[in-house]
């Protein structure tokens, strides 16, 4: 089982988020990955935003691999970024939740590499 | 460079951050865990290296692995406290159904949040489990039920106040009027922009009317972000505006249900024409409470062509109804702080319209009004109703206003069947020459109390007709005047209660619409305030009258009613200066001049005593008449000292009572009864039995 490391990521309201990871050492080639944004861990139905492995640039998951290390792009776009929940009060951030789950064949089963909070920091320019 | 380097070591994934601001620094999470892992991170987030900033560092005294471990159950652990600081609660939805779905997994008594409750109109909403259903609690959309606007409903403020452009917003302002009434009342906030309306909007009612057969409107406020109020500009600008191209209906905005509207903080503009005949009251209100507050309203019309009202308060008729026809029943009606330009009147008060402030308004300088002469007035209380005769508006506040006159306005206001009005600190500025007063009082209006400000010179503050009344007031240029409007009613007239006057100097003039010369009456009063007998009168000619009689100014009409009498107990009696005469005539009545306990010193204007008498005697000349003219009496005739119109009869002496003859009474006459044998010239001697007139020489009586 592979323990997953707390990586808190914030983005902003009113702009597409992207952000790549490099798994050093870590070949993901045939893997297949997936993240989802939600209100709160375990939080039941359709998540807030759905992130499946996609060619990139659309928003989704993508991955490259080069000399036996991987890097994943995590794409959000703004129109997903901008319909997430706000908070109580306005001006706020919303705090909400994400995780990754990466799916290794022979390697490994389905295991959680990454989660933690997923701030959507409040914008003015919109 | 990637944000963010990962490794798996030992199974475990670890973690280092490059600085990328779309990552938290992990050590937040570690003092959300509050343990001795985020101790140390705190010391690693001081270091502006990113990798010092990775976990490796921020736990530096601990193995990555332990430390990324740490933090994730750290964060697993307070995952409510987080999301508490987040201000998103735990047990959060995205949707109503997803709440009811996972319901079982929610423990009894906690609050669920739903961010959009597609049961309550998409609202975020709260909800407790209690009993094991969701039940609601809380609304957490800001301001619901407070609070709608013309964009919930399909409005858009892009209208251009210039051309009269833009998205027509009806069905907006309908659908939110509607809104408010439906939930109980509540605020209609406008938007900074301006929107365009083509028609005119009456405010809804509960359809069940009260026992005076009036519908309810719930209380409904509708509230911008500004009015303009800058009279120079060719169109309003700025804040929110409310603009119509077209409208219908009594009113733009039209409230006739028993209700309260409030409209404050923004402008409402007419762009329906700029000659008159396309006029409409902005406001008009029957039975609603009205607060108008810091508006402005402005039409493309000047002086003459103005025919927009901008509140018009109660109908005509005398029955209650929830129309534009009913008397009026919004009691305490304030119009405050508001702005016109081209507008006609600024307030329109008719039947029942009672106890309502209208003030601190200002008129600017293209009002003016369309309607004939001797009704072009700037605010109008009429309360007059075809229903019954002498309807009256009673005790409404103007005050403090301030009206730019220019060419249209007869006057500024003009009240008709009105009473008990106070007309307080108006200013009437920049009139012309149709102006003809600040405040014209006719049509039985009634106990109005006015105290001037500023009017133009040469125009009065007043005009007033028969039959109205009563101002106290201080004109431009004098220092300070009690006045009381003659009413022309014998059966009410003005007076005054018991008042102290100090240093005070009371003029009376024949002005406004009084007629005849300037006269001050005191009259008697009886009780209820009807007229008694005249007690004092000085009229135009400068002369005292006492009595009844008013239409004798400057003489003496009839002696004081009922036995009353004039006292002078100053002591002195002046009447001094050259010329004039002092007279009593009591003409046929007879009366009697007494002088007692009173040295008479009479003097000629030249100083030398001298008792004179007219001209009345038998001949014209200068008597003493005993009697009537006609009557005896004692007259010089000319060149002559004194005559006698009858006999004179001299006192009669024996010769022995005789006063002694000497020299001091040469010339003295006398008569006495016992002369003995008398001869005409000769000492005249006693013991005899005739009588005979005696003369003295000085020395002796003789006969003759």
């Amino acid at each position: 089982m592979i323990k997953p490391a707390t990586l808190p990521l914030v983005g902003g309201r009113w702009v597409p988020f992207v952000l790549d990871i490099e798994l050093e050492d870590v070949d993901l080639t045939g893997a297949t990955l997936e993240a989802h944004v939600r209100l709160k861990p375990d939080t039941p139905g359709a998540a807030l935003v759905d992130l499946d492995q996609v060619a990139a640039p659309a928003q989704g998951l993508s991955f490259t691999v080069a000399g036996g290390s991987s890097t994943i792009r995590m794409r959000i776009n703004e129109t997903t970024m901008e319909g997430l929940p706000a908070a109580n009060e306005t001006g706020d951030d919303a705090v909400l939740w994400w995780d990754m789950h990466v799916t290794r064949p022979g390697v490994h089963e389905k295991s959680v590499y990454f989660r933690g909070t997923f701030t959507v920091q409040a914008g003015v320019t919109q | 460079m990637a944000d963010v380097l990962a490794r798996i070591v030992d199974q475990t994934v670890q973690v280092t951050l490059y600085g990328s601001e779309l990552i938290a620094p992990l050590v937040e999470e570690a003092t959300d865990a509050a343990t001795a892992a985020a101790a140390s991170a705190t010391a690693a987030d001081t270091s502006a290296d990113a990798a010092a900033v990775s976990q490796t560092s921020a736990a530096s005294s601990a193995t990555s692995a332990s430390a990324s471990q740490a933090v994730a159950s750290a964060a697993a652990s307070t995952a409510s406290a987080a999301l508490a600081d987040s201000g998103i609660l735990a047990n959060t939805f995205a949707t109503k159904a997803a709440a009811d779905a996972a319901l079982g997994g929610i423990a009894a008594n906690a609050f669920v949040q739903v961010v959009v409750d597609e049961t309550r109109d998409d609202h975020r909403t709260l909800y407790r489990k209690t009993g094991g259903v969701l039940v609601f609690h809380l609304d957490l959309t800001p301001y619901d039920g407070l609070f709608v606007t013309l964009e919930e409903h399909g409005g858009v403020g892009d209208g251009n106040p210039t051309t009269g452009a833009g998205t027509i917003n009806d069905a907006a302002m309908t659908a939110a009027l509607a809104a408010l009434q439906s939930q109980g009342g509540g605020t209609l906030l406008i938007g900074r922009g301006c929107y365009r309306f083509t028609t005119g909007f009456e405010l809804p009612t509960d359809g069940s009317p009260n026992a005076n057969d009036v519908e309810q409107t719930h209380p409904i406020v509708i509230k911008g972000v500004g009015c303009h109020m800058a009279g120079q500009a060719a169109v309003p600008e700025g804040g929110s505006i409310l603009m119509w191209t077209a409208s219908s209906g009594d009113g733009r905005i039209e409230a006739n249900g028993e209700g309260y509207l409030r409209i404050s903080d923004l402008t409402m503009l007419s762009r329906e024409g700029t000659t008159a005949g396309s006029g409409r009251p902005f406001i008009y209100h029957t039975n609603a409470t009205l607060h108008a507050d810091r508006i402005c309203a402005w039409t493309l019309k000047s002086h003459d062509e103005c025919d927009d009202d901008f509140v018009v308060s109660g109908g005509t008729s005398t029955t209650f109804a929830t129309d534009a026809t009913a008397p009026f029943q919004g009691y305490s009606t304030i119009i405050e702080r508001c702005y016109f330009s081209g507008i006609r009147r600024g307030w329109y008060a008719r039947t029942y319209c009672n106890a309502n402030r209208f003030i601190n308004n200002t008129w600017w300088r293209r009002c003016g009004s369309n309607l004939a002469a001797g009704s072009k007035c700037a605010l109008e209380i009429d309360g007059d109703s075809p229903d019954a005769p002498d309807q009256f508006a009673v005790s409404n506040v103007v005050a403090w206003n301030l009206f730019e006159i220019e060419s249209s306005y007869e006057y500024g206001i003009q009240l008709r069947y009105a009473s008990y009005t106070q007309c307080i600190g108006n200013e009437f500025y920049d009139a012309e020459a149709q102006f003809i007063a600040g405040i014209r009082l006719e049509s039985m209006s009634s106990a109005n109390h006015i105290v001037g400000s500023l009017v133009d010179n040469p125009f009065p503050l007043l005009s007033a007709a028969t039959n109205s009344y009563t101002l106290i007031r201080a004109d431009d240029g004098e220092k300070s005047k009690l006045r009381a409007l003659q009413s022309g009613e014998a059966a009410n007239p003005n007076s005054f209660g018991p008042t102290t006057f100090t240093s005070v100097t009371v003029s009376f003039a024949p002005t406004d619409g009084n007629t005849g010369s300037a006269h001050l009456t005191v009259k008697q009063t009886t009780n209820g305030g009807g007229t008694g007998n005249t007690i004092f009168e000085m009229a135009g000619t400068g002369a005292i009258t006492w009595g009844a009689d008013a239409a004798s100014a400057g003489n003496v009409a009839n002696p004081l009613a009922g036995g009353a009498s004039f006292q002078n107990n100053a002591r002195t009696w002046a009447c001094t200066g050259s010329g004039g005469n002092m007279r009593q005539n009591s003409g046929t009545g007879g009366s009697t001049l007494s002088l007692e306990n009173v040295r008479t010193d009479i003097k000629s204007h030249t100083g030398t005593q001298q008792l004179r008498f007219g001209a009345g005697g038998p001949g014209g000349e200068e008597s003493i008449l005993f009697g009537s003219a006609s009557d005896t009496g004692l007259y010089r005739a000319s060149a002559e000292c004194l005559r006698a119109t009858d006999t004179i009869a001299l006192a009669t002496y024996t010769v022995a009572t005789l006063p002694a003859a000497a020299a001091g009474i040469v010339g003295a006459r006398a008569f006495v009864s016992d002369a003995s044998g008398p001869t005409f010239g000769s000492a005249v001697a006693g013991g005899g039995a005739v009588f005979t007139p005696v003369y003295c020489t000085g020395s002796a009586w003789n006969v003759g």
